[in-house]
This record gives structure tokens, C-alpha cells and sequence, in this order.
């Protein structure tokens, strides 16, 4: 207890140069709290948008290999043929679910279907391209089709589905299509063509030329703008079963797996190609939409954890420059106390006494005001990592498709990480206690070294 | 009774020249010992040994018939031996108070501000010194903190190094009387290195060093 109090004593004897001293523990613990409350936070985030994103997957062509095997071909290296690609069938797909790994699945089919007197929503200057998505088409059966052309996408589970995942599409009158025949439509297209729930329209295949009636069950509406800039509000859904009446050739075909957990997604798609998946193909678990949604945060995680390290070894050379400074001028002290008969340890025991009082008020100062500087310092570092994201190329935004490694367009999300909560935990607090311990030990074995080096008498004759 | 004693003691620095040649000596409890030669003589190196400040190159010293080589050297100075330096050695921005408790502390006794205070005032400073720095006291004042310090270890033998080199005569006789009073009240073995005619004249015994050898001439 006298040694304690003593120390006490001794950081107000010396309180200048402990000022120092503390002040440079309080820098470092104040970054670290920071980078460890920013961190910690950061990966529950990331952990959230993985459990969100991550656990579904789809096979997808994966662009690389088809330029690869393209390569080969044009270059007459290889002795095998044109390139071809051998599509998944449904029983294929359906033998890939059946997989530990899987939770469930949900299939989805898309066909072109016509209706010559529907009108399709073609405000939009960027669907230009397709002026009133009319067009001559031949069908299989030599029958030639004029009409507006609409994808009819049918799905057996539109919970999981992208159009309708976290709410891209929302139903706003009706139901959803769960009896064979009904669909839904969107309340642009039920609006200009005068559409209502519980209407019925007929559709041609594109391909087969099959007419199917179609009744409305239900009306959605574009999420954004973007979404009706691209002119999705003229797609048309339905069920799983519906599609397949226009075409027995099933081969538009998506499988949505959702994955016990994002962590089995390189298991499974393993188990795909042991049972015999093309390596054309790859399990798409959205890396690219989570790497999109959670890159700033994990910039921001990086910045921070080197901004650690850096302030942390440089913070740590100068506290023991600094402390070897402290004892220099302390040395008269060392010496009177050693020639008295105090031990080395127990003068290095009292220096230990004294940091540990000095970082302890540093830390918990530094921990309060780090905890409240926290959310703005994270706020501000992820807004300008957005901004960083948003002006780098190949990083789409919008909700519109864009092209990923599977080649196929896959839908984006506009979902952008604009801040994190910020909370101080236990953790945080240990690995901060840990940090400044460090410090502490370090200064405290210079100290040691510096106090055996000195023999009293030497010390006293100088004086 | 001889309480700490010396046997063929020799010191070089340079390992050549012998500061101290085979010396012999010893100190006996509730007795004062002089040791008086010119500058240079080897008297500090002498005491320095005595103390355990210094470590001997050859011959024996014994503390109470042990060798301090059996001894832990700290706890030597720690708690045998009570050194009283000539610029007193104080830890001035320690107060007068903190000075005598860290003395307690470091020779392992209680620490006792009670203890402390009647130290104080055995040694004439009054209780209202207690929270003075040594610094803001007058070289008498300092020297009588060091003498309390050392009591404050108490130890069996004290030496003390030219106590009253930097006082005047009316103090030097205050510390003198002082000194003289813990041999001769308390059974110390007072050891005091000096250039003082009056602590000579009135130490029980005096050695002379003369070029590292020591002789007996009181």
C-alpha cells in the first residue's frame, strides 16, 4: 500500500514529465479505442450483410473459363471443337439441392411473351434502345409474331428472389401469384393499358407461339426510379409452373440456394463440381454485390487497424524515448534510493507502480472520449470510402443489372453502408488494457535495464 | 565487543596502485570512530567498502562475524549499515516526512508516520518540518533529516562521510553532540570520516590514513 501511495505521490512530484507521458498514452489508447470500436462494429456489420447475402447462391457461367476455353478454340491449340456449354437441367439442378449444406431452394424461369394489343411502358428514354419493345419475331413453330414483348418470370418463391428480395419490387394491391395462370403486373403497366386485378390477358410464347391466359392476382410498383428507368416495370411475374406452360424447354432456368450459413459457400460449390458441375460454371454467392455494399467498411477497418500499428510502434519508441528521458533526470533519485539500499526491482517495481497509474487515467479518459468520438470519426471515414467506391470504375451503383464473374446480370442493390453503430464492449476494452499493458512492459524492461546499468556510488560521485 | 571489523583490506582502482593497503581495523558498539588523512587518502574508498557501496577486491570485512559477502548486498546497506553523506543525499522533492518513511520502508520496518515525527524530533527539527522539502531547510536542518533517515533504518553501525563539511562550527558541534549520542545512548557503532579537529578530539578512537595505510592514533 506505502509503494502505491508513494508512486501516487511520485506522478504529482513529477507531474510535468508525466503530463507528457500521458498525454502520448491518451493519443494511443484514444486510436485505439477508436480503431477497435470501429473494427469491432464493423465485422458485426459485415457479419449482418453476410448472413443477409451471403448464405444464397446460383451457378453461374463463369466468364474467365469461357475466355479461357474460347482462347483455345480461336488459337487451334486444342483438338476439341467449338466451344460448348452444357446447360443444367432441371433434375440437375434439384440433385444439387440435395445437400447438406442447403437449407432450401427456390427455382425461377424466365420466358419472352407477346400480347400485340398490350402496350408497354416505354417512357423511359434509356429503354430507347428496344422503342416499344416491339419486334417481328419467328417462332419454333414458323409462326411469326407481332406484338409488345414482355419477360414473364416465374418463380416458386419470390421471398428469395431478387426482384422482390428486401423489397426491390413491393406488392401494393392483390396477391401474389400462387395459383397457376395468375401474375403479376405493375401498376405502370396496369395503368397505361387500364388493367385491374382480376383481369385476364392472353400471352403468345415468343418461342413456341402456345397463347396462355392470364389472370392479374396482384399489382407491384418499382421500388426506384432507376428500377422503371430500366424498364422493369414491364416485367411480368408468376409462378414456377406458369412459365413452363408456354415452353416445355426448360432451359432459362435459376436455382437460388440458400445455404445453411455463407461460410459453406466454397464447400458447396465443391460438392457441385464432385457431382459433376461443369467448369463453366461457378456457385455465385453475391461476393461482388457484398464486396459492393460492405467495401467502405472495410476500408475503413483497414485504414484504422494500420493507423494502429502505426501509432502504436511509433507511439510506443517515443513513450520509451521519453521514459528514458524521465529516468536521465531521475537518476540523482535512483541513486540515493539505491545507495540506501533499496533493490533494483523493487525501484522498477515503483516505475511500474507509476505508468500503470499514469496510463490508467490516460486510458479511461482516452476510452470515454474515444467511445464519444466513435460514430463521427466512423461516419465521417465511411461516407468518404462511399465516395472513393462510388468514383471507382467497375463498382456499379443503382439497382440496375450489372456484369459480374458469372457473365450473367445479376442484380445489384443500392444499398449502401452509410454508418455503423458504434458501441464499446468488454473486448474492446481488454484489447485496449492489453495494448497500454504492453507499453507498460516495455517502457518498464528499458527502465530496468537502464536502472541495473547505474551503480549508486557511481551516481552519487557524479552529483 | 567488535561489531564490524576489517582483516588485510586492499583497494586499487586502476588495479595498480592500492588505495588502501592491508588494512586492519575494527568498531566496536557505543562507540565513535574518527578517521581523519589528508584528500585522496583513501578515506571515502574506505568507508564506500565499509557500506557496501563499493565491492572489496581483497581481504575480509565482517558485519557481526559474517562475511558481507554472505550478505545481499542491498539489504546490507538496507538494513546493517546507515550511511550519512556530506552533501546529505536527501530526496528533495520527497518531503522531510517522505524522506524518513521511504527509510522505513526500503530497511523493511513498519512505516510509521508517528515513528517518523518522534524521529524528527529526537534529532531537534520540530513536527511542522515534516512537510518542508529539503531544500527550502538550511544545511544543519538537511543533516539532521539524513541522521533521522538513518535512524529511521535503525542500524548498528553508522558512517558517515564529512557529516559536517558544509556546516558551520555552531552546527557541526549540534551534529557532533548528536552523533555521539546514538553510540552512546542507542549502542551504535558511529564511524565518522572527518577533517574536523573537533569530532577528532572527541571521537573514542581515531585512525589516520595515511597513502592507504591506516594507524591508530587515538
Amino acid at each position: 500500500m506505502y509503494d502505491l501511495k508513494n508512486s501516487s505521490k511520485n506522478v504529482i512530484r513529477n507531474i510535468k514529465r508525466y503530463t507528457i507521458v500521458g498525454i502520448l498514452i491518451f493519443i494511443i489508447s484514444f486510436i485505439s479505442v477508436i480503431a477497435l470500436i470501429v473494427n469491432q462494429s464493423s465485422e458485426s456489420t459485415i457479419e449482418y450483410y453476410l448472413e443477409k447475402y451471403g448464405n444464397t447462391a446460383t451457378i453461374d457461367l463463369d466468364p474467365e473459363q469461357m475466355s479461357m476455353n474460347f482462347s483455345k478454340n480461336d488459337g487451334g491449340q486444342s483438338t476439341g471443337g467449338p466451344m460448348s456449354i452444357t446447360p443444367i437441367d432441371f433434375e440437375t439442378y434439384q440433385d444439387f439441392a440435395d445437400s447438406s449444406y442447403v437449407e432450401s431452394v427456390s427455382y425461377q424461369q424466365m420466358t419472352m411473351v407477346s400480347n400485340e394489343d398490350l402496350k408497354v411502358n416505354d417512357d423511359n428514354e434509356q429503354t430507347t434502345n428496344q422503342p416499344d419493345n416491339k419486334m417481328m419475331v419467328q417462332g419454333s413453330n414458323g409462326m411469326q409474331m407481332d406484338g409488345n414483348m414482355f419477360s414473364l418470370i416465374g418463380s416458386d418463391d419470390f421471398s428469395t428472389s431478387s426482384y422482390f428480395k428486401d423489397n426491390a419490387n413491393i406488392l401494393v394491391e392483390g396477391d401474389m401469384p400462387s395459383a397457376d395462370g395468375d401474375v403479376l403486373i405493375s401498376t405502370d403497366l396496369a395503368s397505361y393499358n387500364d388493367l385491374a386485378v382480376g383481369d385476364t390477358v392472353a400471352f403468345n410464347d415468343m418461342l413456341e407461339g402456345n397463347e396462355v391466359q392470364l389472370t392479374i392476382s396482384g399489382l407491384y410498383t418499382a421500388a426506384t426510379s432507376e428500377q422503371m428507368m430500366m424498364g422493369m416495370q414491364n416485367n411480368i411475374f408468376t409462378n414456377y409452373n406458369t412459365v413452363s406452360q408456354f415452353t416445355e424447354e426448360m432451359t432459362n432456368i435459376t436455382a437460388t440456394y440458400t445455404l445453411t450459413s455463407y461460410a459453406v459457400a466454397s464447400d458447396f460449390e465443391q460438392e457441385l463440381y464432385d457431382k459433376g458441375l461443369d467448369e463453366m460454371y461457378y456457385v455465385n454467392n453475391n461476393i461482388t454485390l457484398l464486396n459492393q455494399i460492405t467495401g467502405p467498411v472495410e476500408t475503413t477497418m483497414g485504414m484504422l487497424s494500420n493507423l494502429l500499428i502505426i501509432v502504436f510502434i511509433t507511439g510506443g519508441a517515443i513513450l520509451i524515448f521519453i521514459n528514458l528521458l524521465i529516468l536521465r533526470e531521475r537518476k540523482y533519485e535512483i541513486g540515493v534510493l539505491r545507495a540506501l539500499g533499496m533493490k533494483t526491482r523493487q525501484v522498477t517495481k515503483g516505475l511500474i507502480y507509476e505508468m500503470i497509474i499514469v496510463t490508467t487515467v490516460a486510458m479511461l479518459l482516452a476510452t470515454v472520449v474515444g467511445t464519444v468520438f466513435a460514430q463521427p470519426i466512423s461516419d465521417s471515414l465511411i461516407a468518404s470510402n462511399n465516395v472513393s467506391q462510388e468514383m471507382t470504375p467497375m463498382k456499379s451503383s443503382g439497382n440496375g443489372p450489372t456484369m459480374i464473374r458469372g457473365g450473367m446480370m445479376e442484380q445489384t442493390t443500392e444499398e449502401t453502408i452509410t454508418t455503423i453503430e458504434t458501441k464499446i464492449d468488454f473486448k474492446v476494452l481488454l484489447i485496449t488494457l492489453a495494448i497500454n499493458m504492453i507499453l507498460v512492459l516495455i517502457t518498464t524492461f528499458v527502465a530496468s535495464g537502464f536502472i541495473n546499468r547505474q551503480h549508486p556510488n557511481e551516481i552519487l560521485r557524479e552529483q | 565487543m567488535s561489531i564490524l571489523s576489517v582483516k588485510n583490506l586492499s583497494y586499487a582502482y586502476d588495479g595498480e596502485n592500492n588505495v588502501l593497503k592491508d588494512v586492519n581495523i575494527s568498531f566496536d558498539a557505543q562507540k565513535t570512530y574518527a578517521i581523519v588523512g589528508k584528500s585522496g587518502s583513501g578515506k571515502t574508498t574506505l568507508i564506500s567498502l565499509l557500506s557496501g557501496l563499493d565491492k572489496k577486491q581483497s581481504g575480509e570485512i565482517y558485519l557481526n562475524d559474517q562475511e558481507i559477502s554472505n550478505y545481499d548486498i542491498d539489504e546490507y546497506r538496507a538494513s546493517e549499515v546507515g550511511i550519512i553523506f556530506q552533501r546529505y543525499n536527501l530526496l528533495n522533492n520527497f518531503t522531510v516526512l517522505d524522506n524518513i518513511l521511504m527509510a522505513m520502508r526500503i530497511a523493511g520496518q513498519e512505516v510509521s508516520t508517528t515513528k517518523a515525527i518522534e524521529l524528527l524530533e529526537r534529532v531537534g527539527l520540530e513536527e511542522q518540518m515534516k512537510d518542508s522539502l529539503p531544500l527550502n531547510l538550511s544545511g544543519g536542518q538537511q543533516q539532521r533529516v539524513a541522521i533521522a533517515r538513518t535512524l529511521a533504518k535503525n542500524c548498528k553501525v553508522i558512517i558517515a562521510d564529512e557529516p559536517t563539511g558544509n556546516l558551520d562550527e555552531e552546527t557541526e558541534l549540534d551534529i557532533l553532540r548528536l552523533l555521539k549520542d546514538l553510540a552512546d545512548n542507542e549502542g551504535k557503532s558511529v564511524i565518522i570520516v572527518t577533517h574536523s579537529n573537533v569530532i577528532a578530539k572527541s571521537a573514542e578512537h581515531v585512525f589516520s590514513i595515511t597513502n592507504g595505510v591506516v594507524n591508530s592514533i587515538k
